[in-house]
């Protein structure tokens, strides 16, 4: 049964690769100055690419501007060594759902990866006060700490990868996963101490969940689950005290 | 034969003397040149300059106005002043510039002498629209590129690109945005660079000042800030070196490194003067000397460096990458009167272009000093020197222990790219040294602000090591042991 697996991935293996098609972001207009607002580029870059039956999105070094992203079904992000995706720090720059707020989001997809050494970055600092500057001028009536957003969110989400990717200065919680299977975590170090309550994995009627060689340095917790969520396996991971994350 | 040589050499001698005398300043709309900014006056420009150099040289003045123009050529015997308030406009069309040469640039001289650029003025590359111009071309495929990471690699316009030039005066300009290195001079003897201002952050790969393979050069009293190494030092031509230069003075900011060596180091530097520099938010390191590629560096003295907000303080690293057999080498680096202060947070964060975020997991890196088996560096001098750690190292986070194995287990990464944080987590909080023959600390104060699980200095094949009133501050941890040391000897 084993070998008859083997046989069938070997033959598929050539054919993913036909549609494994690589896209530099530069190709879609992307520019990494740190300055330029480059979300509309990279949703159409996602987009185009889940479309054309999927394929992975590169990023070089450099500081990539955005408001929040909507990944698609078969689209690899590869941020390469050095590449950051910024958070556009504007209270309307990110995705809302359900009356939550994300930087990065996926909703009923499948197959999505984010990998390289490169980095997801919130800006913690600057994103709480523009909310608060906007709740001052009664334009927004929820408190500052509802509203605060998420650095990645998956909703009803299969076969998702992060690897290696670095999440850094998230307003809100880090990693927050509802109704999700299938999920991979490696290699990570995240890192965020702007909220106080800010979890670092939240997880929410999710299941086949693995972490492994995880670094969680967060000034809430580490891990957050409700009692449906099903973590499959935990591997060297820790928080900064060395203590491994449960 | 030589009786006609010296009777060319004489009215050569003449002809000069008169070139001299009829050295005239000619204003730049004599030649029809525009101030308005939007006239492309590359061909004006370049006929005020043949014209001014086939006439016995002077000055091209422009006075306060936009100046758009592609690439000129300097001749012999011409100066180009700008005075304040003069902006030297770089076009933002690639095509304006003379792209196909190697090191094409917004001003481009070869093989001439005697030429400056002075004044108060402005030279200013457009260099990020200039390479999304490039970029562009690149994506329809009319200009070949193979991109590095993402961007061009080559036909990226220089602001200023000088080779085999000989007396070269550069003075009070500020030269701004470029789209690859700011200021090259190559091969140029008997240069002065005084009292400019660097500041471009327009670009990816801006270095501030390239020095390669120069003689008698004199960099004073500038100030550069740059996206990639401020004040850098290079030799291209294994048959080459920088040798006599003097770098006074100055102050440097940058997303890379302060002031380095390297890191193309084919042929070498002799006789290297870095004397009363200001080194701050520099994400790499403040002082480097990297040689990978076979070059010889020998007799340099640090004098009075104080860098502030700076990811490392020192490395030397000898490597083994483009060297081709040759045996690269570091002898006589005498560093003295320093005060440098390393931050726990990024240090150029926030800037454009700011340096990338890479070779983690590690805590912050100790300055290194590392040669290769065999090839050890020797006689370092370190005198007067502290150096301020922010300490708060968590072994959790990244650890590399002091044990025998564990030290040996340090890889050597002799044909890597030189930089202070290749070796990712390092067994030491404030000098790692692996290599080394010869090196005195005296009068040397390292302290942490915070814990540090790792000892100050570990020495790793060093020999002829002396340490005198070495002394190491690290809060609650009296009596812990600093220093460790691992087939290495301290002289007594």
């Amino acid at each position: 049964m084993k070998k008859l697996l083997y046989i069938i991935i070997l033959l598929a293996l050539p054919f993913g690769k036909v549609f494994a098609v690589d896209y530099n972001a530069s190709a879609f207009g992307c520019v990494s100055d740190g300055q330029t607002n480059n979300t509309r580029s990279i949703q159409a870059a996602i987009d185009m690419i889940s479309a054309k039956g999927g394929g992975t999105l590169n990023f070089y070094v450099g500081r990539y501007l955005t408001g929040g992203l909507e990944l698609k079904s078969n689209v690899t992000i590869n941020l390469h060594e050095g590449a950051i995706l910024v958070a556009s720090p504007g209270f309307y720059d990110f995705i809302q759902k359900a009356g939550k707020r994300y930087f990065i989001y996926a909703e009923k997809q499948e197959n999505i990866k984010i990998i390289g050494k490169g980095v997801i970055l919130g800006q913690a600092a600057l994103v709480a006060p523009n909310i608060q500057n906007q709740v001052n001028k009664g334009f927004v009536k929820e408190s500052v700490d509802s509203l605060l957003p998420t650095l990645v969110g998956f909703s009803h989400c299969q076969q998702i990868t992060l690897d290696g990717i670095m999440l850094r200065d998230a307003s809100g919680d880090v990693l927050d996963l509802d109704h999700c299977s299938q999920v991979t975590l490696k290699n990570q170090l995240i890192k965020a101490h702007a909220s106080p309550k800010g979890a670092g994995l939240r997880l929410a009627a999710s299941t086949e969940v693995s972490l492994d060689s995880m670094y969680v340095d967060v000034a809430g917790k580490a891990l957050v689950k409700d009692a449906s969520s099903k973590i499959s396996r935990i591997n060297k991971s820790v928080t900064p005290n060395g203590k491994p994350i449960k | 034969m030589s009786a006609v040589k010296r009777i060319v050499s004489f009215v050569a001698l003449l002809a000069c003397s008169i070139g001299m005398l009829q050295a005239k300043d000619y204003n730049a709309s004599f030649f029809g040149i525009k101030s308005n900014g939007t006239t492309l006056n590359t061909t004006s420009i370049q006929r005020a300059i043949d014209y001014i150099s086939a006439n016995g040289g002077g000055k091209l003045k422009f006075y306060v106005g936009r100046y758009l123009t592609g690439t000129i050529h300097m001749k012999s015997n011409v100066t180009l002043h700008l005075e304040e308030g003069a902006v030297l406009l770089g076009s933002t069309n690639i095509n304006d510039y003379n792209v196909g040469t190697p090191n094409n640039a917004l001003i481009y001289a070869k093989g001439v002498e005697n030429i400056g650029i002075t004044g108060k003025g402005v030279i200013d590359g457009q260099g990020r629209e200039v390479a999304y111009n490039l970029m562009d071309l690149i994506h329809k495929g009319i200009i070949e590129d193979p991109l590095d990471y993402d961007r061009p690699r080559n036909n990226r316009p220089k602001a200023i690109y000088m080779r085999e030039c000989n007396n070269v005066t550069i003075k009070r300009i500020t030269v701004k945005n470029s789209a690859d290195w700011v200021s090259v001079y190559d091969q140029c003897k008997d240069v002065l660079v005084d009292s400019i201002t660097i500041d471009s952050k327009a670009f990816w790969n801006n270095d501030g000042i390239d020095i390669v393979d120069c003689q008698n050069f004199k960099l004073l009293n500038s100030y550069v800030d740059a996206a990639d190494d401020a004040i850098c030092l290079k030799s291209h031509d294994a048959s080459k070196l920088n040798e006599n230069v003097e770098i006074r003075n100055c102050t440097a900011r940058s997303s890379a490194n302060g002031i380095k060596f390297g890191t193309v180091s084919a042929g070498g530097y002799k006789n290297i003067r870095i004397i009363n520099n200001k080194v701050y938010d520099t994400f790499r390191s403040a002082f480097t000397i990297a040689t990978p590629d076979g070059g010889i560096v020998e007799n340099v003295l640090v004098d009075s460096l104080y860098a502030y907000n700076t990811g490392n303080a020192i490395y030397l690293r000898i490597g083994a990458r483009w060297n081709k057999g040759r045996k690269g080498a570091i002898k006589g680096v005498t560093m003295q009167n320093i005060y440098i202060e390393v931050p726990a947070e990024k240090p150029d964060a926030g800037y454009a272009y700011e340096g990338p975020v890479e070779d983690n997991p590690r805590n912050i890196s100790p300055a290194s000093i590392i040669g290769l088996k065999g090839q050890p560096i020797e006689d370092i001098i370190l005198r007067n020197v502290e150096i301020v750690y922010p300490g708060g190292s968590n072994p959790n986070y990244a650890f590399r222990g002091v044990s025998a194995k564990e030290l040996d287990a340090i890889p050597e990464m002799a044909e890597a790219y030189p930089e202070f944080s290749q070796f990712k987590e390092l067994p030491a909080w404030a000098f790692y040294l692996r290599h080394v023959d010869g090196i005195q600390f005296e009068n040397v104060k390292l302290i942490a602000k915070e814990k540090e699980y790792r000892p100050a200095i570990v020495m790793d094949d060093v020999k002829n090591a002396s340490l005198k009133q070495v002394d190491y501050q690290e809060p609650g941890k009296k009596g812990k042991k600093q220093l460790v040391l691992h087939n290495s000897t301290l002289k007594k």
